[in-house]
């Protein structure tokens, strides 16, 4: 009974993306991960380092901080020595992650720098979140198998949970999006039966941008051309609430981690265009972990990708699903560039 | 996190990590979503909802900072803060950053928070401090977004409340 429940909501997962286990290309997939998560601890040491110089003056940036719980210390030292404290800490943990990634206490020392940066910069009477998502991976990180052997996944069992672990990381993210896509699609509903606007509606994208320019006074780029014409916005806006919502399912689709990762790029072009709001570290994410994404490795059939779409996805779905090999992806004799 | 227990068989190790996955996955979920209905700034940090532009409704009601006096230079109707580049550099960068500050103030003054003189030394401190003397006040505007946006129509304005920002000599600008 439990193995049947087991297998009905991996194949509601999954869909018709039954294709795993590829062993042919498990060593690839590992490979790729331990270079995915090294450039990771790459830009973490650049963020800290750039970060680092502003912590240093601290006292200059502001003389009153409201501080957050993780930064409340603050209040005790002093926003000068804090300042000088959280620097070196910074670099410390920085050069930590690119040298020592693989020891679980550097990961979590990396957290809690990442952290205590997304605290400072949010003392100053305002919330922001476009590190917050930064800070997420490198807890994510913390599955990752520990000790030497790790970055060198000498045997199947090592390579095997280094995959498992590092596929927390995008699920962590791809969640972030479900999470959005499911508060906006409640409200969209809860918006049709009241007096608000419902996130369906097709001037939902014009009001939504006019609102912005009022909070910013700004003018973004392409702001106009909807707030003109609504209608135009409509299309964009039910794409994306169905990009975010389904977004946690892609996780267990690997053909659509390239797809979904441009569509998450794509949606953050249009937050600058549309709203001028950019999340420069959520691009580096979805082209790290999604566009790169190890676990895609081999997977090119476009037809076999638009089968596993969620719902819209469904009439494209062949009747009887094949296992996966080399030679069905990929025209006899050749092998995907990405996969070499 | 996985590290170490070699006497473990590869099968339990992997389904354990999956369960330590989904924990984690299931924690945050509860706990951003607690964050976004009780916590004061509608999160735990770093617990965040990812609620952004969720809602979308016919009439906004916000809060927005306007200016009476900067110096002895005394503005006949209020200013918003936006319309007055010249005198805060705040002004010029456009960021949500501004109006977030401005709502946390109004917030806490509009509901009596004990944290509102707190936030109002911050908000003073990063958009009022170049200038040695500054009456300002705190609005709440609501205002349905196509309509202000073509014609300027406002449905209510109330003052939650108005102070002056002073300057020692040497740290401000003039």
């Amino acid at each position: 009974m439990t193995g049947r429940i087991a297998r009905t909501i991996n194949r509601l997962l999954r869909g018709s993306d039954l294709t795993v286990p590829r062993w042919s290309l498990h060593q690839q997939m590992f490979e790729r991960a331990v270079l995915i998560v090294q450039v990771y601890y790459v830009i973490t040491l650049f963020m800290l380092y750039e970060r680092s110089r502003r912590m240093a003056g601290l006292n200059l940036l502001a003389e009153t901080l409201d501080p957050l719980w993780p930064v409340a210390w603050l209040d005790a030292v002093g926003l000068g020595p804090g300042g000088t404290m959280l620097a070196h800490l910074a670099l410390v943990a920085g050069v930590l992650g690119i040298l020592c990634w693989h020891m679980l206490w550097v990961r979590v020392l990396v957290s809690i720098a990442l952290l205590q940066f997304v605290a400072v910069s949010n003392s100053f009477g305002w919330m922001g979140h476009g590190f917050h998502s930064w800070f997420w991976i490198s807890v994510a990180l913390w599955f990752l198998p520990a000790g030497r052997d790790a970055p060198v996944g000498a045997t199947r069992a090592t390579r095997m949970r280094f995959l498992i672990g590092f596929s927390a990381a995008p699920g962590l993210f791809l969640l972030f999006y479900s999470l959005s896509g499911a508060y906006k699609v409640a409200h969209a509903i809860v918006g049709l039966f009241t007096d608000d606007i419902s996130g369906f509606a097709p001037r939902a994208m014009a009001t939504t941008l006019a609102w912005r320019t009022f909070e910013t006074s700004s003018e973004p780029l392409w702001a106009p051309l909807i707030i003109h014409n609504p209608l135009l916005g409509w299309p964009l806006y039910l794409g994306l609430y169905y990009v975010e919502f389904f977004a946690i399912l892609t996780l267990f689709r690997p053909r659509l981690h390239k797809i979904w990762g441009l569509l998450m790029i794509a949606f953050h072009i249009g937050t600058f265009l549309f709203l001028e709001i950019t999340f420069p570290e959520h691009v580096l994410i979805n082209g790290l972990f999604l566009v790169l994404s190890p676990f895609a490795l081999g997977l090119t059939d476009w037809r076999r990708a638009l089968g596993a779409l969620p719902i819209i996805g469904l009439p494209f779905r062949p009747v009887r699903v094949r296992r996966w090999s080399l030679r069905s992806e990929t025209a006899p004799g050749s092998i995907p560039d990405h996969a070499q | 996190m996985a590290a170490g227990h070699p006497e473990l068989p590869m099968r339990h190790r992997q389904r354990r990590l999956k369960v330590g996955i989904t924990i984690l996955f299931v924690i945050y979920v509860v706990v951003a979503v607690a964050g976004d209905r009780l916590a004061p700034r509608r999160e735990f940090l770093p617990f965040f909802s990812w609620s952004l532009f969720s809602n979308i409704p016919n009439r906004r009601s916000t809060f927005e900072l306007y200016i009476h006096r900067v110096n002895h230079e005394v503005y006949d109707e209020p200013k918003n803060f936006y319309e007055l580049p010249e005198h805060f550099h705040a002004a010029r960068r456009r960021v949500s950053t501004i109006s977030k500050s401005v709502k946390a103030v109004g917030r806490a003054l509009a509901f009596g928070d004990h944290a509102a003189d707190r936030l109002r030394a911050v908000l003073e401190d990063q958009l009022l401090a170049e200038r040695l003397s500054i009456d300002y006040e705190i609005t709440r505007v609501v205002f349905r977004p196509l309509d202000r946006l073509h014609t300027g129509e406002l449905i209510r304005r109330e003052t939650v409340g108005r102070f002056v920002a002073e300057r020692p000599v040497r740290e401000a600008s003039q």
